[in-house]
């Protein structure tokens, strides 16, 4: 199998693109695509400020390479999960990545700055690992991000990710979450930072192979209290359909994104108020991070500030 | 859509007993991955490196790697085949004594 551009020998193989890349031309194939991606959907420019989640995987460690590499400014924050080995690996993977590139990475500890842990938070609540993490991560990047003067967070959404999550919306039919599925969302007078996913025209395996070939360390274990969650099984199921139909993860995110998501939105504008614990926007009177905080922690946030 | 195997099912099936080569072409390393040694059918043998959890296996016989996934029932576009630092297609070779590592891509967050 030969690269479409030099003809020298391929390293990798993008079916749903009908091509084959040596690993220099993929690596300019993959930034191209996040560039199209940026612009198209004017996510930032050169002169924004923007916040990287880095999480020491390949996607984040990935576009932080990607975007500095197209010229971009852009500052990583890394958020210490307190899931034993794993976590302190994943912050070792991100620091080396900043050490060795000379860029600047915040660092918050979920356990020492919140008072919890994610395993703390899931024995402590109904929610699933994965929701207590993801749910904390959105509050604490956010406010990161509007603590230090960032105009936009930038986050590691690869194309499966996104797949997984709309087939997943679907299949419960989420009316509120498919509404608010978007590459982009803007800045909230309530205080939400400008969110953008430059990714979501990169497939997951793609982003491994763009790691591999850049000499990437990443973490590659999985996380421990992510195994068998129901976004992963579902990410298996897309990619066997992927397998015999290259392109279809794309065309069922990318038509959604286009011609489905503005049905959803129509007439679902949910209004914000401030939490009236930490003042982050809400729909009720406490956000769901204050009460994940409380339940885990055992003391809610106000106690901290007033400790 | 045929059934799947998922990367942590991958133990029990790769502890299976061999199927029985007795449908298998004798040959210089024919399509099944065997060639002769002085006369005897050799089945090649790929050392790989399975993660999630991280173990390391042997399997005979396959000569490309989209045989290799095939025989272990995984889904290609859910892994990278890694040789060294090169990332391998699915229709290239596999030789004997090739060490492998079968490098999930799913990851959650």
């Amino acid at each position: 199998m030969r690269c479409r551009v030099c003809r020298g020998r391929a390293a990798i193989e993008v079916r749903r693109h009908n091509a084959a890349f040596c690993g220099d031309h993929f690596v300019e194939h993959i930034q191209r695509q996040v560039q199209k991606t940026i612009d198209d959907l004017k996510m930032f420019q050169p002169t924004d400020r923007a916040l990287l989640g880095v999480s020491g995987g390949k996607d984040s460690l990935a576009l932080w390479d990607i975007l500095t590499d197209l010229g971009y400014q852009v500052d990583g924050v890394n958020l210490e999960l307190g899931i034993g080995t794993y976590s302190a690996d994943s912050t070792n993977y991100s620091k080396d990545f900043a050490d060795r590139r000379g860029l600047t990475l915040h660092e918050v500890d979920l356990e020492s700055d919140y008072g919890f842990t994610i395993p703390m938070a899931a024995d402590t609540s109904s929610r699933t690992p994965c929701s207590a993490c993801g749910l904390s991560k959105r509050y604490v990047l956010n406010a990161i991000a509007r603590r230090r003067g960032y105009n936009v967070l930038v986050m590691g959404h690869n194309l499966d990710d996104e797949a997984a999550t709309l087939f997943s919306n679907v299949t419960n039919w989420n009316l509120d979450y498919l509404a608010r599925q978007q590459p982009v969302l803007d800045e909230t007078e309530t205080g939400l930072a400008r969110k953008v996913k430059p990714l979501i025209r990169v497939a997951e395996r793609e982003t491994a192979a763009y790691a591999v070939i850049r000499g990437i360390d990443y973490e590659i274990d999985e996380c421990p209290m992510a195994s068998g969650n129901t976004v992963n099984r579902i990410k298996e199921q897309l990619n066997a359909i992927e397998q015999t139909s290259p392109g279809m993860k794309q065309r069922f995110l990318f038509g959604f994104l286009e011609r489905g998501a503005p049905v959803f939105r129509e007439g679902r504008r949910p209004e914000l108020t401030a939490c009236t614990v930490c003042e982050s926007p809400t729909t009720g009177d406490v956000c769901a991070f204050c009460k994940l905080q409380q339940r885990a922690s055992g003391r809610s946030k106000q106690a901290q500030e007033n400790a | 859509m045929r059934p799947l195997l998922s990367i942590s099912d991958l133990n029990s099936h790769l502890h299976a007993k061999p199927k029985s080569r007795s449908n298998h072409h004798l040959g210089c390393r024919n399509r099944h991955g065997s060639h002769h040694v002085r006369g005897r059918n050799v089945r090649s043998v790929v050392k790989i490196l399975l993660r999630h959890p991280r173990r390391e296996q042997e399997v005979q016989g396959p000569s490309t790697v989209r045989q290799l996934l095939e025989k272990l029932s995984i889904v290609p576009e859910s892994v990278l085949v890694i040789r060294g630092s090169e990332l391998l297609l699915s229709t290239d070779r596999l030789e004997d004594a090739d060490e492998v590592e079968i490098r999930p891509v799913i990851s959650g967050g």
